[in-house]
């Protein structure tokens, strides 16, 4: 074990040997950086090297050719001690030819020096004071500090004092050359362990791990429990089914394809009227709010991204259940609302969630009983047999049923919903809203500015079950604006400011109604409901035309009309 | 050693059990290892790059006087709760940069501090072991009366976060292990034993029905598990040093990872593997923190360096890089709409950047 153990007293941070590595890099005899002399008054220092060719060097064999990266990696290697400046003074990497460097000797580097004592400092300490004033007197802090350090190894004083007399004499005995040398390490060494006030202490570290390296190998090769419970993952691992990585990339690319459009950090036009980090106003935020009545054209058109993207908005929850009334099957989303409830409510709600469920959903006969394949349900209602004490499962205990619910919804409902006419109003009275008053500015150069969904294309959802593709409606649909103040203050107050924790109650339908409203018939024109799949083949260039095309692309619904970047062309 | 040979072994001895787990190990390597049919920055290599990216500072948040440790936004996009090594939590109003709400911890190195997916709820913990749920509200100017110790470990705790709900939260230890609390009576719901070192860092799946969260340590590995029975789902390897931090992608369909040895990962759930690296030569330091832009194309790192990488997650390559701090970078973390970036550093500021 000896091994181990002398595995915890290396430095924990993989940044130490990445230092030194490059330290050896940089003196290569062939590739390294060039060495030169620096003389001063009356000695001359060797194998130094300026911090002109110090940067040069960084930017050309390390920093990819990125100078200011190249000063920021010289400025840590100064200050995490491997370097340091002849003068004592420039201790943040200069690109100056007038500034010399010089290596550090590896019996000062960091990594060999994780612990330093107070001792040791004081001993330093006292020994420049006792020597050649004018070369090495203390600096203020360092006077300060030796004040300090002096009363508290008050009683060991004499001790620490004949320790420094003792260094003084070898040090004289030095030859002139080596001594200055000597000298310059040894103030380096502790001008970065012992900084002056006010600068960062580039070497801190955080509070120490809980298990050392020796214990966590230790653990992973004999402790029994966490070596079975490897075993059992691993057997179940095996037989897991797995995508190839290309396939589960392919998804990937399609999905952050179409969500970078909505991506404020990549298209700042989805930031409508603008960032309020960047200009201040914070308009963006009161027109989308949790609960609104009238959502950005935006908002509403993310929702037909994914089916989480509907459910996660309060609104879009809220109007997705109105539909669903509507079509009387209300009591699916509610059944999954409250199923969700069920796993993140207190325990101590547990029991009354469970029952109210089972009461309210599972019941044959119940108002609002879902419709479930009779498997599931049996399965669901023999755990609630054997489910008499609430533990964790317990929570858990309708997923079967909530999951076939999900689906269905996911499969069916979501479908049909973007394709209603209740979705179909929405968009259309967020474009009158938002873009006859001219709110935002975006407005009036809209030739210019395509709106981000005006690009958008087929693609493929993470799950491949949500509604792949989109809406594109005609040139003038994608303002957000409107000039008029006064119609859009209202908005704030009316609309319900809540939070996304799945409260159910807090969510009535007081939307309800307002919504169906119709709004101006002649904008109804450019949009169209999407019905057939997605034949297009060169996507990107059909949708930058589509830009003025006033007819609509149609929708993608079936997932094998998946059509990637790369495949676009051929 | 050799004497474990000779040794007739019962079933479930530790080295039956070791042998079956390196033979297993083996075999599964092999399996995935068929899957891995391309490499990610090539099938990107037709996607477009991203150009003219760039990223300003928009506040400068002064208030801690200690290192910043931990931060987190609230789900009303403006307000951001941080903790720090000198034991307090601030609440603040990033947007008008005002301190709403302070706290001090009987403890210093508060590590881990979470927004309630409410707004009224904060909760916190460090080196006390313990995770301390406070309410904030504008009418209450003393929140720290009105406190609630929720979850002990038996070491430092090392990250919060609430689940979908105010009434849970799921913790990580230096204890190894992950647990998930019952807010309302501090009574343990479940919890997660495997990781053979320090957790350092735990996040949610953004996934409607998925119940699966991701762990990270010192062990180099990253979990995910089920939290429905406490079972470990997956097991990431890969890392050459401690993983500081996970962060799930936007998806759910994998995670990245951020770690001392200079590197962040990405980890493809479906794929069960390493998709894709983030690394230069240029970067020697530990990446304390991760987060994705919204939309998942952009993965931001805060490094030890004092600096803030961000990586164009599907091509490989870096984006930019944000000279952000004087210190270490400890924390980040993109706004709940996507709008911005907030930093926190051990200079005992945080910054918003958009």
């Amino acid at each position: 074990m000896m091994t181990l153990k002398h595995l915890d007293s290396k430095p924990r941070h993989l940044v130490f040997s990445k230092f030194e590595k490059l330290i050896a890099f940089m003196n290569d005899q062939k590739t390294g950086i060039t060495l030169r002399e620096k003389k001063n008054f009356l000695t001359t220092v060797h194998d130094s090297f300026t911090g002109n060719d110090f940067i040069n060097w960084l930017t050309e064999h390390v920093c990819d050719n990125d100078p200011l990266e190249a000063v920021h990696l010289a400025t840590f290697l100064v200050m995490y001690g491997y370097i340091f400046p002849i003068d004592m003074k420039s201790f943040v990497a200069k690109d100056e030819k007038s500034t010399f460097y010089k290596f550090q000797s590896p019996y000062y580097w960091p990594s060999k020096n994780m612990k330093l004592s107070n001792e040791k400092y004081i001993i330093y300490l006292l020994k420049r004071s006792k020597r050649n004033k004018q070369k090495h007197a203390l600096e203020e802090y360092e006077q300060n500090t030796l004040a300090k350090l002096q009363i508290v190894f008050s009683d060991k004083m004499g001790f620490l004092t004949k320790q420094a007399e003792e260094q003084v004499r070898q040090v004289k005995d030095m030859k002139r050359a080596d001594k200055v040398v000597h000298d310059l390490q040894e103030r380096a060494f502790w001008r970065v362990y012992r900084p002056p006030p006010g600068q960062v202490k580039y070497l801190d570290e955080g509070p120490a791990r809980c298990f050392q390296i020796s214990q966590m190998q230790q653990r992973k090769k004999k402790n029994k429990e966490l070596k079975m419970k490897e075993v059992e993952y691993l057997r179940q691992a095996i037989s897991k089914p797995r995508m190839k990585l290309s396939k589960s990339l392919e998804i990937m690319f399609g999905n952050c394809e179409q969500y970078m459009k909505y991506d404020p950090l990549l298209n700042d036009k989805v930031a409508q009227p603008s960032n309020p980090w960047m200009t201040e106003d914070q308009t963006m935020w009161d027109i989308n709010c949790d609960m609104v009545e009238v959502p950005t054209e935006i908002r509403l058109r993310k929702w037909a991204l994914r089916f989480e993207d509907l459910l996660r908005d309060d609104t879009g929850r809220n109007e997705f259940e109105m539909f669903l009334k509507k079509e009387y099957s209300q009591e699916n989303i509610r059944f999954y609302k409250a199923c969700r409830q069920l796993v993140t409510c207190p325990t101590s709600d547990v029991n009354k969630w469970k029952t109210e469920i089972e009461k309210e959903f599972l019941t044959p006969g119940a108002a609002c009983e879902v419709n479930i394949d009779c498997k599931t349900l049996e399965m669901v209602h023999q755990q609630l047999k054997t489910d008499k004490e609430v533990s964790s499962k317990t929570r858990y205990i309708f997923q079967p049923a909530m999951e076939h619910v999900y689906a269905l919804m996911k499969k069916d409902s979501y479908v049909r919903f973007l394709r209603s006419d209740q979705y179909k109003l929405l968009i259309e009275r967020s474009q009158s809203v938002f873009t006859k008053k001219r709110f935002f500015n975006f407005g009036s150069n809209r030739k210019k500015a395509p709106s981000p969904q005006v690009q958008r294309r087929g693609s493929a959802s993470s799950d491949g079950g949500g509604v792949e593709g989109e809406l594109v409606g005609g040139p003038a649909y994608h303002s957000y604006s409107t000039g008029n103040l006064k119609e859009l203050d209202d908005k704030p107050k009316t609309a319900v400011r809540s939070s996304n924790s799945p409260s159910l109650r807090r969510r009535t339908n007081d939307l309800e109604g307002k919504v169906a409203i119709g709004s101006d018939p002649r904008r109804r024109s450019n949009l169209e409901v999407p019905r057939s799949s997605y034949t297009s083949t060169s996507t990107t260039d059909a949708a930058r035309k589509s830009e003025h095309v006033a007819q609509c692309i149609p929708l993608n619904v079936p997932r094998t009309n998946v059509v990637t970047p790369w495949e676009g062309e051929s | 050693m050799a004497t474990e040979v000779l040794k007739v072994e019962p079933q479930d001895s530790i080295e039956a059990l070791q042998r079956e787990a390196e033979e297993l190990k083996k075999r599964l390597e092999e399996e995935k290892a068929k899957l891995k049919d391309v490499e990610m920055c090539k099938a990107a290599s037709k996607i477009d790059p991203i150009t003219n990216f760039s990223m300003k500072q928009r506040r400068h948040l002064k208030g801690h006087q200690g290192k910043v440790l931990c931060m987190d936004w609230s789900t009303d996009k403006k307000h951001i709760v941080s903790s720090s090594q000198d034991g307090k939590m601030l609440v603040w109003d990033a947007f008008s940069t005002n301190k709403e709400h302070a706290v001090t911890m009987p403890t210093t190195w508060v590590m881990a501090c979470a927004y309630g997916p409410s707004g009224t709820k904060v909760a916190c913990g460090g080196l006390d072991n313990k995770c301390t749920i406070y309410p904030v509200s504008l009418d209450d100017t003393d929140i720290s009366s009105r406190k609630k110790a929720v979850a002990t470990h038996t070491s430092y705790l090392s990250c919060c976060t609430f689940t979908c709900s105010d009434h849970q939260i799921l913790t990580g230890s230096g204890d190894s292990t992950c647990a998930l609390w019952d807010v309302e009576s501090g009574q343990l719901i479940q919890s997660f034993h495997g990781h053979a070192g320090d957790v350092m860092s735990i996040d949610l799946s953004p996934s409607e029905t998925g119940n699966l969260f991701v762990s990270g340590g010192c062990d180099r590995t990253a979990m995910v598990w089920d939290m429905r029975y406490g079972e470990c789902v997956q097991v990431f390897e890969g890392h050459e040093s401690d993983i500081n931090n996970v962060r799930f992608y936007p998806s759910g369909d994998a995670f990245a990872t951020g770690s001392d040895d200079a590197t962040c990962r990405l980890f493809d759930l479906r794929a069960d593997r390493e998709a894709n690296c983030y690394k230069m030569e240029s970067i020697i330091f530990g990446c304390n923190s991760v987060d994705f832009s919204i939309s998942g194309r952009l993965l931001f790192g805060g490094y030890n360096d004092h600096t803030v990488n961000v990586w164009d997650v599907l091509k490989g390559n870096r984006v930019t890089k944000l000279y952000a701090h004087e210190n270490r970078v400890s924390c980040l973390g993109i706004s709940p709409d996507g709008t911005a970036l907030c930093t926190g550093s051990w200079d005992n500021t945080l910054k918003i950047w958009a």
